[in-house]
């Protein structure tokens, strides 16, 4: 409390006590404000760590991307609704990235001849590999926001059911520097060594080999 | 509550000493109350940016609800399931909250599947029924890490399914609200089963061998949890 006793010494109320009063209510209000101001803040506080705490394992579960550097290229597989589903959200810093898809001569590592590509535009892009059985064989589509922009048609024997090893990269989001290239999906067919066994190619081999690259700049 | 003034003379005398020394505790009633009211500011400013901040964190936070569903954890060493809506009647999904140091078990008509995991997880898992090209009636099941798609039907079996599939009784863990199991448990995630009126009608589209798988359980995943050393 901010208010002092009345001197003995007065027996009536004059204009110090008045003032002394006065003070005492001003007093009040403000110490009322100050416990409400940063009561308010306190309690902002504890919410906010609350959801902090909360917010990165839900954040992974929705496998969002979210673009902290834009000079940086971003990537994160979506969550799959159905089997070998392959989708990725990217955020690309510049429109100079192309797009490659190879079906053959896929290795454990490095790249593969290149059958597809297709220039990708700046900012955000969903892209979606889907493959399925035709008539004559396989045919691989590569999906830009929900339009296919890649087809690459393929003979029966380039899969015969076998297996395969490899799938889509980052079921966690990832950065990259604006020159790496970056392996969206590496997949390669096994091969059939007996009526009951297959196993995984040496060297090259027949699969799927997604990526993104930017074509290095004419001297 | 201003007080009325008295005249007396020795009021006169007893103010006279007072207002001596008025202008020093003015001077400290003043500077009191400017410091008060300057933390009053920053405690404002304070209040509103946390606020704002909050308010962002919190729209978030509703958003990925609406996405994948709220889990409240009040002990992390229990294993937490809670069943999310999908729109689909055919699609059926879970946030699970596994603990540290746990064997993970899933069973179901397609097989099984196990995982050892040294640390806590969360995830969602997805149990998904789906019309294939060639007609048949393929299931996709996900439980956090592998995956597997089988055939439950084909043909008229698989059609006779979809069409009375709003019949079929379907029960889903967790599906009345987050249910907390002890980290040994067993329990069944999802059991669909053929309603007793419809089961003599799907056994005459079934061979005999096959009738036993279908009938009266369509499909079911169970979970097995035990304790594993860290």
């Amino acid at each position: 409390m901010l208010t002092e006793p009345v001197p003995a010494a007065a027996p009536a109320v004059g204009p110090h006590q008045r003032s002394r009063l006065q003070f005492g209510v001003r007093g009040i209000l403000l110490l009322t404000a100050l416990v409400a101001v940063w009561g308010t803040h306190s309690l902002n506080r504890r919410s906010i760590e609350q959801l902090q705490a909360r917010l990165p394992s839900m954040r992974a579960i929705a496998a969002e991307l979210t673009v902290a550097d834009p000079s940086r290229i971003s990537v994160i597989k979506l969550p799959a609704m159905w089997f070998d589903e392959q989708k990725w959200e990217l955020f690309l810093p510049s429109n100079e990235y192309q797009l490659c898809l190879a079906t053959e001569e896929v290795d454990e590592q490095g790249l593969a001849p290149v059958d597809r590509q297709l220039p990708l535009p700046q900012g955000r892009v969903r892209l979606e590999l889907a493959k399925k059985r035709t008539d004559a064989g396989w045919q691989v589509t590569v999906l830009h926001d929900d339009q296919v922009v890649l087809t690459v048609d393929k003979p029966q024997s380039w899969d015969s059911d076998n297996g395969s090893s490899g799938g889509g990269h980052f079921d966690r989001q990832q950065e990259f520097l604006p020159d790496e290239q970056v392996i969206l999906m590496r997949r390669r067919f096994m091969v059939r060594t007996s009526p009951t066994r297959s196993q995984s190619p040496q060297g090259p081999a027949a699969g799927v080999l997604l990526w993104l690259e930017k074509p290095a700049a004419d001297p | 509550m201003n007080l009325p003034d008295s005249p007396s003379a020795e009021h006169a005398a007893a103010s006279a000493s007072i207002t001596e020394k008025r202008p020093s505790r003015l001077r400290f009633g003043l500077a009191v109350e400017c410091l008060v009211g300057i933390a009053i500011l920053v405690g404002a400013i304070r209040a509103v940016q946390s606020g704002r901040e909050r308010s962002e964190l919190r729209t978030e936070y509703q958003r990925l609800v609406r996405k994948v569903g709220e889990l409240a954890i009040s002990d992390t060493t229990k294993v937490w399931v809670s069943a999310l809506e999908t729109g689909d009647p055919m699609h059926f999904a879970w946030r699970v909250y596994l603990p540290a140091n746990h064997h993970f078990r899933v069973r179901h008509q397609g097989g099984s599947s196990s995982s050892n995991r040294p640390d806590s997880a969360e995830f969602v898992a997805r149990v998904r029924f789906r019309m294939s090209d060639s007609g048949h009636l393929q299931v996709y099941g996900h439980y956090g890490s592998g995956s597997h798609l089988g055939s439950r039907g084909s043909g008229e079996v698989a059609q006779f399914i979809q069409q009375h599939w709003e019949r079929f009784q379907i029960e889903q863990l967790g599906s009345e609200g987050a249910v907390s199991l002890e980290p040994t448990d067993s329990a069944t995630l999802l059991r669909i089963t053929v309603p007793d009126d419809l089961q003599a009608e799907m056994r005459e589209l079934l061979s005999p061998h096959a009738s036993s798988e279908f009938v009266p359980e369509y499909f079911a995943v169970h979970l097995g949890l035990s304790r594993s050393n860290p």
